[in-house]
């Protein structure tokens, strides 16, 4: 057996392929064959990416529109998984948690991984063992984290001890409503910031040093540079950083899913969560298939209107 | 005398022919599925661990009898469900078998998943066991299913309560309760209305001498783990009025649907006073219950720093441990709580009692092995069920507490205990040399009798199909009440809403047979 198939699959396919080659060397002429090679060579992925995109993309689109449970045989229910959904309070619920958690923690990681890029840009003391430091978060698993951090926020872990030590309350950091959130926040700040942080140095490193010269003979003014010449200079790549932060915090789920399972309550519970529990908790596959594709229609309108709003398409161009 | 040789050598030979013969017959008697070998699925618990523990630990065992290899495939717990049915669906055979938690029974008959075991249970090849040594009462909501067997007996997991015998003995508390509440309490604690009265008499007190405030009580409250059955388990006794015989009628004996109609009862005032009453206990602890697992909980207890706990039984074994635990030799176990007010659904009031309303419970996993139809090998995986129901292994397993398994056979309890013409063939002493605390193992064991002889009434684990949909309305919404941000009203309210919709969507009429088979309904 090797990739589930056996011996006698492996050659007939082997045959198989072996046929069409030989059907083509001899049935159609030299000129056609050159013609259509391009389309040909084509093909191999083209039936890699129907196989494991289109099809379970269309199979999954079609499940949005069926009840099914896996026990009993589907029944089509036209679009009431996608009507239910909005008078559902759950979904409403998930929808602003993961847009409070984006609003938040993507803007923090930018700013701060810019302004950390721009710090360690320069030319300081030990700024090669810091930048080191920094991206260390980047290479811890978010679910490893994510329960690592479950002792780290303990009414007895380190957090409540240093607490303690000042003279304040212990606090019970995923056991309310907001310390809960703003607990998740933090720990993706701090895991994510240093990607920025990356990002945002390698660009800078790549801005040509005459035009600094040039400008440092008008103005003695860091931040003024900063504003007229680095920022619009590497525009493109906050762009970038921004849209992959943006794509990534909009379908957060290992962090929440670790530390609280989405709560206490509602209060941590994000999209991808509730899209979870619906499908493979629950196996209620077609609503939450429906969903699934709310959510991408939702990501395409989102990044639809910041290319307009942010003129992405003439900083690329 | 050459003929009298050639007479010995005949007779050796013929000796040593038939000798082997019988020997050859011996060993395929003894090792029935040589060469043979099925994948288990059990709670990832590692070889020491809950559960998972007692398949490794006999797993050699049961080889050497079976001639067959043991594949021990473990799944971490928010996963069970998911890796089982993805296998079912698609077929892909990963799993025999799987010790599994019963609440999925429902969705595994729904799909014709399992096998039941009637077929081999008198077969004499397999290792014997006696359905009548399970407590009177348990396999009806545990190993069967209207009146077939699914499962042999394995683990009966009940909540039970444990509070610090030490502190509630203590004359010093008792009087300054008594001065502070004016009444003395029972210990342990009779109603809900008392321990929420002690767990807050307690509650912000340094009644240990750390020099740091404790609490009174722990429970694992976080969202997607226990808060359901911790608020469960708390309701049976408000809503559950008893029946004569014990089997449930309309209006007697039931909790989670009416058996006539399929209706909801979650939004009745039974439940909502629980419901409130769960508040007041969690506000009597530490805030961070919301955040725990049952481990957090059990930890809280063990390190000597609440007075109470509820829940699953794995906790007696816990503090048994001195690594671990401050409580050994401190532990007090009971049956859960009752109330002296249930709510007569029939009459629409409530119901005055002058003992405590006790109720039976049977919730939680249960862990039992399940045998997979897509199985080649049924018969070996049954093989494996009866070996761990079989007396003496079954015995080991509850005595031995990081097996995690809990008594539910007769036998397992202490001689002195009877259920029937059944009696228990235990002594302390079988406990004392696991290691066990003598008051401890008599106050564990006694919680186990207290609550399978206490009441007829008992509060069965939901197992129809979608449990899992229907525990997860359930648990969210406790949740989010406790956690202050909807009121008991709305929360129940809103699970009653999605309960029907559940029902609606699985079908009503489906439902409802499932859910009478499932609780023992006659009409």
């Amino acid at each position: 057996m090797f990739l589930g198939l056996n011996v006698r699959s492996w050659v007939l396919g082997g045959l198989i392929i072996l046929g069409i080659y030989l059907a083509a060397r001899f049935l159609i002429s030299e000129k056609t064959r050159q013609k259509h090679l391009p389309t040909f060579l084509l093909l191999p992925s083209l039936l890699v990416i129907l196989v494991m995109v289109i099809y379970p993309l269309v199979y999954a689109f079609r499940l949005a529109f069926l009840d099914w449970h896996g026990f009993t045989p589907p029944t089509f229910v036209g679009l009431s998984n996608f009507l239910n959904m909005f008078l559902d309070y759950k979904f409403w619920s998930a929808l602003s948690v993961t847009m409070k958690f984006v609003a938040i923690a993507v803007p923090v990681e930018v700013v701060v991984g810019l302004l950390v890029a721009v710090l360690l840009n320069r030319e300081i003391r030990a700024r090669n063992f810091l930048r080191t430091i920094i991206t260390l978060p980047i290479f811890v698993c978010p679910v490893a984290l994510g329960f690592v951090s479950l002792s780290l926020y303990d009414t007895n872990g380190p957090i409540n001890a240093l607490l303690k030590f000042f003279g304040f309350q212990p606090i019970a950091w995923l056991g309310t409503p907001n310390t809960a959130l703003m607990s998740i926040l933090f720990l993706d700040i701090w895991q994510w910031t240093p990607f920025c942080f990356l990002v945002f140095l390698s660009g800078l490193q790549n801005l040509p040093s005459e035009v600094y010269e040039a400008a440092y003979l008008e103005t003695n003014s860091s931040f003024a540079i900063f504003r007229s010449l680095t920022l619009p200079i590497i525009k493109p790549v906050i762009a970038t950083i921004t849209m992959l932060r943006l794509l990534e915090a909009l379908k957060v789920f290992d962090l929440p899913m670790s530390l609280t399972k989405g709560g206490p309550g509602f209060a941590t519970e994000t999209y991808s969560i509730m899209t979870y529990k619906i499908g493979l908790r629950q196996f209620s596959f077609g609503e939450a298939s429906a969903r699934a594709f709310f959510f991408l229609f939702l990501l395409l309108i989102i990044f639809t209107i910041l290319f307009k709003i942010g003129k992405f398409s003439e900083i690329y161009d | 005398m050459v003929k009298k040789v050639r007479f010995v050598r005949v007779i050796v030979v013929s000796l040593v022919f038939f000798g082997l013969l019988a020997g050859m017959a011996w060993s395929q008697e003894k090792r029935m599925f040589e060469g043979v070998t099925i994948s288990i699925g059990v709670l990832a618990a590692g070889n020491r661990g809950p559960i998972s523990g007692a398949l490794y630990y006999w797993r050699d065992e049961w080889e050497k009898q079976t001639g067959a290899k043991l594949n021990i495939i473990e799944v971490p717990i928010a996963q069970i469900r998911e890796k089982i049915f993805t296998d079912l669906f698609t077929g892909g055979g990963t799993f025999d078998g799987f010790d599994g938690p019963i609440w999925i029974t429902g969705d595994l008959l729904a799909g014709d998943y399992i096998y039941d075991i009637e077929q081999w249970y008198d077969d004499p090849r397999f290792p014997k066991w006696n359905k009548d040594d399970v407590v009177p009462g348990l396999a009806d909501v545990v190993n069967k299913w209207g009146n077939t067997w699914y499962y042999a007996p394995n683990d009966y997991d009940c909540h039970t309560l444990n509070y610090r015998r030490d502190i509630l003995l203590d004359e010093k508390w008792q009087s300054a309760f008594e001065k502070e509440k004016g009444y003395r309490y029972n210990v342990p604690p009779r109603t809900w209305e008392e321990l929420a009265d002690i767990a807050e008499f307690f509650n912000g007190k340094d009644w240990n001498n750390d020099g740091e405030p404790d609490y009174g009580i722990s429970m694992a409250l976080q969202k997607g783990q226990q808060a359901g059955w911790h608020f469960i388990s708390l309701a049976s006794p408000y809503m559950m009025v008893p029946s004569a015989d014990g089997k449930p009628t309309r209006y007697k004996g039931v909790l989670w649907f009416d058996p006539e109609t399929m209706e909801p009862l979650i939004n009745q005032p039974g439940f909502l006073r629980a419901l409130e009453m769960l508040i007041r206990l969690y506000k009597a602890g530490n805030p961070a219950q919301l955040g725990w697992e049952l481990g957090g909980a059990w930890n809280e207890f063990l390190d000597g720093k609440s007075i109470f706990n509820y829940g699953y039984g794995d906790l007696g074994p816990l503090a048994q441990d001195e690594e671990r635990s401050k409580v050994k030799g401190k532990l007090g176990c009971s049956i859960l709580p009752g109330t002296l007010e249930v709510w007569d659904r029939e009459k629409g009031e409530w119901l005055k009692l002058s003992e405590p309303n006790f109720i039976t419970n049977a919730i939680g996993p249960s862990w039992s092995i399940m045998i997979f139809k897509q199985t080649k090998h049924p018969e070996v995986v049954y093989h494996l069920a009866a070996f761990h129901a079989s007396k003496e292994i079954s015995f080991w397993n509850v005595t031995h507490g990081f097996t995690g398994i809990n008594l539910g056979q007769t036998f397992q309890f202490f001689t002195n205990q009877n259920f029937g013409d059944k009696k228990g063939e235990a002594t302390i002493e079988d406990w004392v040399k696991q290691g066990w605390d003598k008051n401890d193992a008599e106050e564990y064991v006694n919680a186990f009798y207290e609550n399978y002889t206490m009441s007829k009434t008992i509060l069965p684990q939901l197992r129809i199909p979608g449990m899992q949909s229907y525990y997860d309305a359930l648990d969210d919404q406790i949740n989010a009440a406790v956690s202050g941000q909807v009121s008991p009203e709305v929360a129940l309210q809103r699970v009653y809403d999605e309960w029907q919709k559940i029902t609606k969507q699985l079908g009503v009429e489906k439902q409802l047979e499932y859910y009478r088979e499932a609780i023992g309904y006659k009409k």
